[in-house]
């Protein structure tokens, strides 16, 4: 090992994808650990335990069923089905799973470096890995919503598309994306104690762009192209696509949302490792 | 003793930047370093020293005389602002004993989580897991969360989880003062295991005396500059303001 002063940081290293999935392979025992110890934390002395991991989204998907079905009127979206309203429900639910679990990517990021001013001062520790794990448990408690919404799409909807195969490459995408999106948060934490004000306003702002109780044709035709900026856009309309209608996604966008991911991904490990040598000095 | 050297500093300084209130950091940024708005605090200026395999490195000095920035640069948590520092083999810092374990989850898993830190796999781990257990003394309570722990056993279970960990330099920050004097006695005996197995040992502490005791040389920092070199010129007067 060799530490020295500002000038020889490896640059060019840092910026190969390659050497970020070699990194965070070296340290796969680590990652694991601690993502099984977060995980188990979450529900650490509640009374039900484990038993919120199902509760919670069951009990979500459940109002979403009944404001669907007695209060919310306007049929936009899903009335193609048998049972339109149940299914409107569900398209909505796996909005707002999508968005949740960026919202949550955003809110948990800021403070995995921050705090656990521990890590960075008083032991030895790949401080890269913070972030990632807090994106990883968010998206394990996601995929457990994925399969809730999965099931009630068998139960309500009674069909399930081929397209469904493509699910996966959509986690991938949106999990590149989310991880990148850790890095940068995590430290701007570090550095910026506003951040965490300044990502509330902006997530409350993300969830009125992001396509969830509304279809993106009942945006008026000038402003749709502000909403495709957000690239939850695409990856939610893909997944209702894939989920309900048995629509293969618009290939030109989902690839260069992907392209996006990949670019935000190498991005964030770059500008976290960039800037991870002073973090002990701030903290 | 063999001449090889593990930890090579070499001129060697860490400057911090004091903010009087906090937009004065933001007004830095924003006058690109045309401006001044901090007080500039040098920690440490031009250290250098080499450390041999197998030695046993004690760094003594007043509080805030720049020993922990020092540990910390070895260490690799902070980066010095000038100069280079070259450190060969695997280190484990004790900066502080259990900063990394979390109070919610027992004794076990802590040990778990720690040594993956310290780079062994689980099953590892898992191997040592008794001699951890054994040597810490705190027995059934291995599996009891550590926030029931007293300050004794949580300090004995992190120094057992650290020297039990097979890397090539340690590194100890002030950590002689805990634990009762039969356990410390132990403490030593585990140094001088590693010293005979050929690990380098980097010991720090205000304590003048007890760090000679055990230290095969001895360094002194003054004010974040490097006085003496040598273990007869150490002043071995008590520091007045001990914690």
């Amino acid at each position: 090992m060799k530490f020295s002063g500002r000038k020889s940081n490896p640059t060019l290293h840092y910026l190969n994808p390659l050497s970020t999935f070699k990194n965070l392979w070296k340290y796969r025992d680590l990652i694991v650990l601690l993502t099984q110890r977060s995980i188990l934390l979450r529900y650490k002395g509640t009374l039900l335990g484990f038993f919120w991991m199902i509760a919670t989204p069951i009990l979500m998907l459940a109002v979403y069923l009944f404001v669907s079905v007695y209060i919310f009127k306007a049929q936009w979206s899903g009335a193609e089905f048998a049972n339109p309203r149940a299914a409107r429900a569900l398209i909505m639910f796996c909005g707002i799973t999508i968005f949740n679990i960026s919202s949550e990517t955003i809110h948990t990021s800021i403070s995995s470096v921050a705090g656990n001013p521990n890590y960075v001062k008083k032991t030895i520790f790949p401080l890269e890995i913070l972030p990632f794990v807090s994106t990883a448990s968010i998206f394990f408690f996601g995929s457990i919503w994925a399969l809730i919404i999965l099931t009630c799409i068998l139960i309500f909807v009674k069909q399930l598309c081929i397209t469904v195969i493509l699910c996966p490459l959509l986690f991938v995408i949106f999990f590149l994306l989310c991880s990148g999106i850790s890095w940068f948060l995590a430290s701007a934490g570090v550095y910026v104690r506003d951040t965490v004000h300044v990502t509330g306003i902006l997530t409350q702002l993300l969830f009125f762009v992001t396509p969830i109780c509304y279809n993106i044709k009942m945006v008026p035709e000038r402003f749709r192209a502000f909403i495709y900026l957000n690239p939850l856009t695409v990856l939610i309309s893909s997944t209702q696509n894939v989920l309900f209608w048995d629509r293969w996604p618009d290939w030109t966008l989902l690839g260069l949302i992907g392209l996006a991911s990949l670019i935000i991904f190498q991005g964030g490990y770059y500008f976290f490792m960039k800037t991870k040598g002073w973090f002990a000095d701030v903290l | 003793m063999s001449s090889e050297i593990v930890i090579q500093v070499n001129n060697v300084s860490k400057r911090y930047e004091i903010y009087e209130t906090s937009h004065h950091r933001i007004y830095q940024i924003l006058s690109l370093g045309l401006m001044k708005f901090h007080k500039t605090f040098w920690s440490l200026q031009n250290i250098s020293f080499e450390v041999a395999r197998g030695e046993c490195l004690g760094i003594i000095g007043r509080n805030g005389s720049g020993k922990s920035t020092l540990l910390q640069i070895l260490a690799g948590t902070t980066i010095p602002t000038s100069g280079e520092v070259e450190v060969r083999g695997k280190v484990a810092a004790m900066l502080q004993l259990g900063s990394g374990f979390n109070p919610e989850f027992t004794g076990r898993e802590n040990v778990l989580v720690n040594g993956v830190i310290l780079g062994l796999s689980r099953k590892q781990v898992h191997e040592k897991m008794d001699d951890i257990i054994s040597f810490a003394e705190i027995g059934d309570f291995i599996d009891q969360p550590v926030k029931t722990y007293s300050n004794g056993m949580f300090v004995r279970l992190a120094f057992a989880t650290t020297t039990h960990i097979n890397t090539d330099i340690i590194l100890i920050d002030e950590i002689l003062a805990v634990g009762d004097a039969l356990f410390r006695q132990k403490c030593y005996k585990k140094f001088e295991e590693f010293r005979a197995s050929g690990r380098t040992i980097i010991l720090v502490s205000h304590e003048a005396d007890v760090v000679k005791r055990y230290a095969t040389r001895v360094i002194e920092l003054t004010h974040g500059r490097l006085v003496s070199q040598d273990t007869s010129q150490v002043s071995a007067q008590p520091n007045k303001n001990q914690q």
